[in-house]
């Protein structure tokens, strides 16, 4: 056997004197390895499990008992609102109400839900066998799980958040929401924002580094597309609602006047920065959806996707247009009616991207000889219901008329138009469709039907009135109103019939639950699917062999392809190490590069999530010494999470099957963990520009106290101090590497010491820099705005420190090497980023009080 | 061609990064977003500085340099199009990535244009 | 008539036309309702073709499959993208002038109101000419036909925002910032108006009347309002105004020439007010006196407490006083 040709039988692969690892020592065909490799562990220890298959499951089903949850509020809401005048509900209870329906709906539901379709779908459309960090996925998932239940259950105590889901200060404030009801709130969106990050870096660098080989950009199953675009806005669009939160609790427990218009604050800062992510958060919703619909609608249009090109690019449109509609969201609050018209123009333009969409569906169903089954309906439900959501949303795009539906049941009905229609529906055309991959039997026929239409019908005949309540005058969070309104039919109307609506999901819940007995077999890919999932068994490896991709519709387009899978005659047949392994590829090319070893079962993800749920809740709940506990816990976890990558491996090229040899490592651009941290870095980045902007803003909203009367301006010459102390620090760190790769291990450390004291330093400096000028946090809102932004500079820093210390504790200990330098170098990429902010960030500190006073 | 085999119209190794190949269909956009911000943010700040008290003469040279802004954004896009269009493009992936950047560029041309509606129709700080 | 869609207007006018009340956006009574209304119309039609369009087209292929592949450049490039861009590049424009007018529409300057959100209440104030605070009032906006009028908008706590849906859309409230509203109506009448941004816990007890009157009888009623409230004429009365002393109702509440206070309702006309407690109750003395010793129990967590120590006749006098203040 040849093993210096590379996969495309080109002699370039560098094989040097290594060894080749060949697995073939036992077994027939490696099957067995295999199958030992990838075998879940046992009952309890299921939590220990961190396979794509198994915990995108577990993810779909805790999202499902969510929208359960949040949908029974809306139905008591619904009979609190059905007659004039009732007292169901109090007013506080109905407030906690519709608060924890929008929250939960929003961040408990629809964003952890469509990631976890992400997590248990994507990597057996791209042909591979898990996701790039396993271990990551588990801690998404158990830390919302966790987190999530913790805040679903507030309200059982009646301390749920009662603030609405957008939480707009100065309500929310320390003044006029003293409880813990906001604190909850911010709890819960901590551990959907955890998820919610970890989901965008699995996402980002599973597309684009984990694909079959062969499987290039334009070859990617569309609904890849669709993942890649929303990770990236959820990479973008999430830190501004991190940020926003972090000043939200800064100002509650520290007294940090961010929005609080007596001490200079604005509370428009918190809609500008919580719309930042709002916003866009409903494309992070639509697009998977949309992906999805794209995924199903060939199998029963029986014809390829009229315009993969086009939904790509409209895709990726969407998600960019995306974030130019937040302040759509503001029209009423007095802005200057240019700065409106610019978000109202913009709001416009997605409206291509969308007919884009729209028409290349109805194209692809014109193209084939459609069959009509359960998914294919709800399909059709969707285009029909998401339709309308999106002609209303023009309307409420259009700034004028922004003006008299804005926050009315009007805009209730628009956006359940826009969410259940383009999300929801989706959703359950996916669960019929998917269902028999996961479980191996089809959902019932005859009930899916029953379940559609009582959906459909149950759902328009509940909201198209509510566009009529609204324009006739019904505001949205009121929980009564007068007989003589003109809102009485209307309300009964919609009550009644969103118990329809409900009792179509009921027959889904019922389907689901008997279908695992009575469930026809569904054996292999029984919708004549085109894509590659339903070659994988889904449990364990998923995949015999990863095979060779060449074209969008593989299933229909490569002959023999199912055949050659299961005679284990593709890629990585085997498992060479004898532990989980995925092919590494060409972001654009789908090149096979690496084979990377996956994490198996271990604790550290779970232990991780449960001790970072508990020490929150328990901090939120004021229960220090137990928050401390869980914190440590936490830490720990998280430290020994971290001391484990990075393994030492094998310094040779392993067996990949079909006659190519892949290297196991990689210490540069080529690794998972390099794209990893550079998509952390650029989240980071917007958190720390979300600062920048609060900054900014803040002095729009209140020029004259920049700085407040009797504060001096800020000097220069410490800032060029601390700049000129990072960058030392930062160009150490560089020659650390050059050092480290002629194993010159002394001067390494050095480099790292004098990185550690360098960044101290300038921490030091930093601090009584700002002392000497008296600027306090919580006085006035420039001094929050400027302690928040040097303080995250400092934790920069710190951090920083810290990597250095790591850095040289692994290379005292031999962990380190000239070939085994992936840590060191992902610390680096950290510096490479924080040294040149922190110089950013001070000039903009020491410099902007200069240019504007 | 049985299953198995990897069709060989890899593209040849492009002197342009990955992370550049990666972004660049998506280059109109971040022209378009670009042009958003500066427009949105020179707004923003000149109504602070008091512009909507300014003469007519001040802000009509305010709303020329925001025309001249777009018609110069939208220019950048168009020209990105032209020359990825002309770029020669044999193999289908290359086709793909042309078709989408080209596509791209057009529906960030007419975000941009469309910014001209508020421009041209709206008054500075009302 | 043929492709134009405008045959529809007057029969969409005519089913919404059924769809007034005292606040409703589809029954206009002032120019700025009126064009927002005109706009919503267009979009309504144009919205409701477009959706038959695409449920049309959706359906065709699952009732009638055929054979012959599909035009995709027509699907594509005219319903993907001729479809929105022309009719939005049309829109938009219409859309901007529209904002345009009724954000810039002109006022006469005789009548400027500050109006102030507070949890739950709204406080209402005429501007003397100088610029200082003339006649107040509260949950009560009375206006005179006709005229636009410009309304100053502040908030005291929290966001609130104003909306009176026949005569304009609606602007928020927002603390530390002043925002400017121009409304007008068109015929005398009463016209309900909401507390439309979520402000806690009674949000939804925070309603507001615009009373457009006559020129004349807006004079009348701005020259009585700005009048010190009248002395009282009988022995009850006078018990009760002492009582309103006594309990440090004043504390909170303004009655011209007894009290300065504004943390509560001016109540210098309260007697004469349609509702109390922000539209929690109608008016009249039975209910003054209710909500005097029950205000926590009808609208609980208002700033107002619950005066229930009071004995009957106190009460009695109290309310009775009160009610004479017109």
């Amino acid at each position: 056997m040849t093993l210096t040709r590379d996969a495309y039988g080109k002699e370039t692969l560098p094989l040097g004197s290594a060894r080749v690892l060949h697995p073939q020592s036992s077994g027939p065909d490696g099957l067995e390895r295999l199958a030992v490799a990838w075998a879940l562990p046992r009952r309890f220890a299921f939590v220990t499990e961190v396979n794509n298959t198994h915990i995108g499951v577990l993810y779909i089903a805790t999202g499902f008992l969510f929208f359960l949850g949040a949908g029974v509020l809306a139905l008591l809401m619904r009979i609190q609102l059905a007659y004039p005048g009732l007292a169901f509900l109090d007013a506080d209870t109905y407030n906690q109400f519709f608060t924890m329906h929008g929250t939960v709906m929003m961040f408990l539901f629809a964003v952890p839900i469509v990631e976890a379709f992400a997590v248990l779908l994507l990597p057996s459309l791209l042909g591979t066998r898990d996701m790039p960090f396993p271990r990551l996925s588990a801690l998404g998932y158990w830390a919302y799980a966790i987190g999530g239940t913790l805040v679903f259950s507030s309200l059982f105590f009646g301390i749920a958040p009662d603030g609405g889901w957008f939480m707009y200060p100065p309500l929310t404030g320390p003044k006029f929401s003293p409880g813990i009801n906001t604190d909850v709130w911010v709890l819960g969106l901590g551990f959907v924002e955890i998820s919610a990050v970890a989901a965008a870096v699995e996402l980002i660098v599973g597309i684009l580094k984990t694909r079959a080989p062969g499987m290039t950009l334009g070859r990617m199953p569309i609904f890849a597309w669709y993942m890649l675009v929303t990770a990236g806005m959820i990479m973008i669009g999430m830190p501004a609602v991190i940020a926003a939160d972090i000043l939200l609790e800064l100002e509650r427990a520290f007294g940090m006047p961010f929005y609080d218009a007596t001490k200079g604050g604005d509370p428009l800062l918190w809609q500008h920065l919580f719309w930042l992510f709002g916003h866009p958060e409903v494309y992070i919703i639509f697009l998977p959806a949309a992906g999805m619909v794209s995924m199903m609608l060939p199998s029963f249009a029986r014809a390829k996707l009229v315009g993969y090109n086009w939904l790509a690019l409209a895709a990726i449109s969407v998600g960019f247009l995306s974030f130019g509609l937040w302040v759509h969201h503001m029209f009423t609050t007095g802005l200057p009616l240019l700065s409106l018209a610019f978000f109202s123009a913009a709001s416009s333009a997605i409206a291509i991207p969308m007919g884009i969409q729209v028409f290349a569906w109805i194209a692809t169903l014109w193209d084939g000889k459609p069959v009509l089954r359960v998914p294919l309906l709800f399909i059709l439900g969707f285009l029909f219901i998401f339709t309308i959501g999106g002609l209303t949303g023009v309307m409420v795009a259009s700034v004028p008329y922004d003006w008299q539906v804005h926050d009315t049941y009007f805009v209730v009905a628009h956006f359940h138009y826009v969410l259940i229609g383009g999300m929801v529906f989706p959703l359950f055309a996916a669960f019929y469709y998917w269902t028999p991959l996961i479980t191996g039997r089809m959902l019932s026929e005859r009930l899916g039907r029953w379940a559609f239409w009582l959906m459909f019908v149950g759902f328009n005949a509940a909201f198209l009135p509510m566009h009529i309540t609204g324009l006739r005058g019904m505001p949205r969070r009121i929980y009564t109103y007068s007989g003589e309104l003109g809102w009485n039919w209307l309300n009964v109307i919609s009550s009644a019939f969103s118990f329809v609506f409900a009792a179509g999901v009921l027959i889904f819940v019922v389907d689901i639950i008997r279908h695992r007995r009575v469930g026809r077999k569904a054996g292999y890919n029984p919708w004549q699917a085109p894509s590659l999932e339903w070659l994988s068994n889904q449990v364990g490896h998923g995949f015999r062999s990863i095979m060779p991709i060449r074209s969008r519709y593989p299933v229909w387009e490569q002959p023999g392809l199912k055949e050659d899978e299961v005679a284990g005659r593709g890629f990585l047949p085997d498992a060479p190490t004898r532990e989980r392994e995925a092919l590494v590829t060409g972001p654009i090319t789908g090149e096979p590069e690496q084979i990377i070893r996956l994490p198996g079962p271990g604790w550290t993800a779970f232990l991780a999530a449960t001790a970072t749920a508990a020490g929150l809740a328990a901090g939120t709940l004021g229960l220090t010494t137990i928050a401390m506990i869980a914190g440590a816990v936490a830490a720990v976890a998280y430290l020994y999470w971290l001391w484990s990558t990075d393994r030492a491996l094998p310094r040779q090229l392993a067996d990949a099957g079909r006659g190519v040899a892949l290297p196991l490592y990689s210490n540069d651009s080529q690794s998972v963990g390099w794209w990893g941290m550079v998509v952390l870095l650029i989240s980071d980045a917007a958190v720390v520009a979300s600062f920048a902007f609060a900054y900014l803003f803040l002095w729009t909203a209140r020029p004259a106290i920049w700085p407040p009367a009797g504060l001096q301006l800020p000097g220069f010459l410490e800032p060029a101090l601390i700049s000129a102390a990072v960058a030392v620090a930062w160009v150490l760190f560089e020659v650390a590497d050059r050092l480290n790769q002629r194993d010159r291990r002394l001067a390494t450390s050095f480099c790292f010491i004098v990185s550690v004291v360098l960044a101290g330093g300038a921490i030091v400096i930093g601090w009584s820099w700002l002392h000497g000028l008296g600027i306090e946090a919580t006085r006035h809102s420039y001094g929050a705005a400027v302690w928040t932004l040097l303080g995250t500079m400092a934790l920069h820093l710190a951090i920083g420190a810290g990597m250095a210390l790591w850095c040289l504790l692994r290379l005292g200990l031999g962990m380190i090497d000239s070939w085994r330098c992936l840590t060191l170098r992902i610390c680096l990429l950290w510096w490479r980023f924080t040294a040149p902010v922190t110089a950013l960030v001070l000039l903009m500190i020491a410099g902007f009080p200069h240019v504007v006073s | 061609m049985s299953s198995l085999e990897l069709d060989n119209e890899i593209e040849p190794r492009s002197e342009m990064g990955t992370l550049h190949r990666l972004l660049d269909p998506a280059f109109g956009f971040f022209v378009w977003a670009a042009h958003f911000l500066v427009v949105y943010i020179m707004t923003a700040v000149a109504c602070v500085l008091g512009l909507g008290a300014a003469g007519e003469g001040v802000r009509t040279t305010f709303l020329t340099v925001l025309l001249a802004l777009t018609v110069a954004a939208a220019a950048i896009v168009l020209l990105h199009a032209v020359w990825r269009y002309r770029q020669h493009r044999d193999l289908p992936e290359q086709r793909f990535r042309m078709v989408v950047t080209i596509g791209n560029d057009g529906i960030a041309t007419v975000g941009i244009v469309w910014q001209l509606f508020p421009i041209l129709l709206v008054p500075v700080c009302a | 008539m043929g492709r134009d869609p405008r045959w529809l207007l007057p029969l969409i006018a005519l089913s919404l036309g059924g769809c007034g009340g005292p606040q409703s956006a589809l029954d206009p009574a002032g120019p700025s309702a009126a064009s927002l209304h005109r706009l919503g119309i267009i979009m309504y039609v144009g919205a409701a073709l477009v959706t038959l369009l695409v449920t049309v087209l959706m359906l065709v292929p699952i009732l009638r499959p055929r054979e012959r592949p599909v035009n995709r450049r027509l699907f594509l490039w005219g319903g993907g993208v001729a479809l929105p861009l022309l009719t939005l590049t049309a829109l938009v424009p219409y859309v901007m002038t529209v904002g345009h007018e009724t954000r810039a529409a002109t006022t006469s300057n005789q009548v400027s109101v500050d109006v102030t959100g507070y949890v739950y209440w709204w406080d209402v104030a005429y501007r003397r000419p100088d610029g200082s605070r003339g006649a107040a009032s509260a949950n009560e906006l009375h206006i005179p036909v006709g005229e636009p009028i410009e309304l100053f908008l502040h908030a005291n706590d929290v966001i609130h925002s104003l909306w009176v849906p026949s005569l304009a859309g609606k602007t928020d409230m927002i603390p530390g910032r002043v925002n400017r509203m121009v409304i007008q109506a068109d015929r005398p009448g009463i016209y309900r108006g909401q507390c439309a941004e979520y402000c806690g816990l009674q949000h939804t007890l925070m309603a507001f009347d615009v009373i457009a009157l006559p020129r004349a009888e807006f004079d009348t009623w701005l020259a009585g309002a700005a009048q010190p409230a009248r002395e009282p004429a009988t022995p009850e009365l006078r018990q009760g105004r002492d009582l309103f002393v006594r309990l440090g109702c004043g504390v909170c509440h303004a009655v011209r020439g007894v009290s300065e206070a504004r943390l509560g309702p001016d109540l210098t006309q309260v007697g004469s007010r349609r509702t109390l407690g922000a539209g929690t109750l109608p008016g009249g003395v039975g209910n003054i006196a209710g909500w005097t010793a029950s205000a926590q129990h009808l609208k609980p967590g208002n700033a107002m407490p619950s005066y229930d120590q009071l004995e009957g006749p106190q009460l009695r006098a109290l309310a009775a006083y009160l009610e004479s203040l017109q």
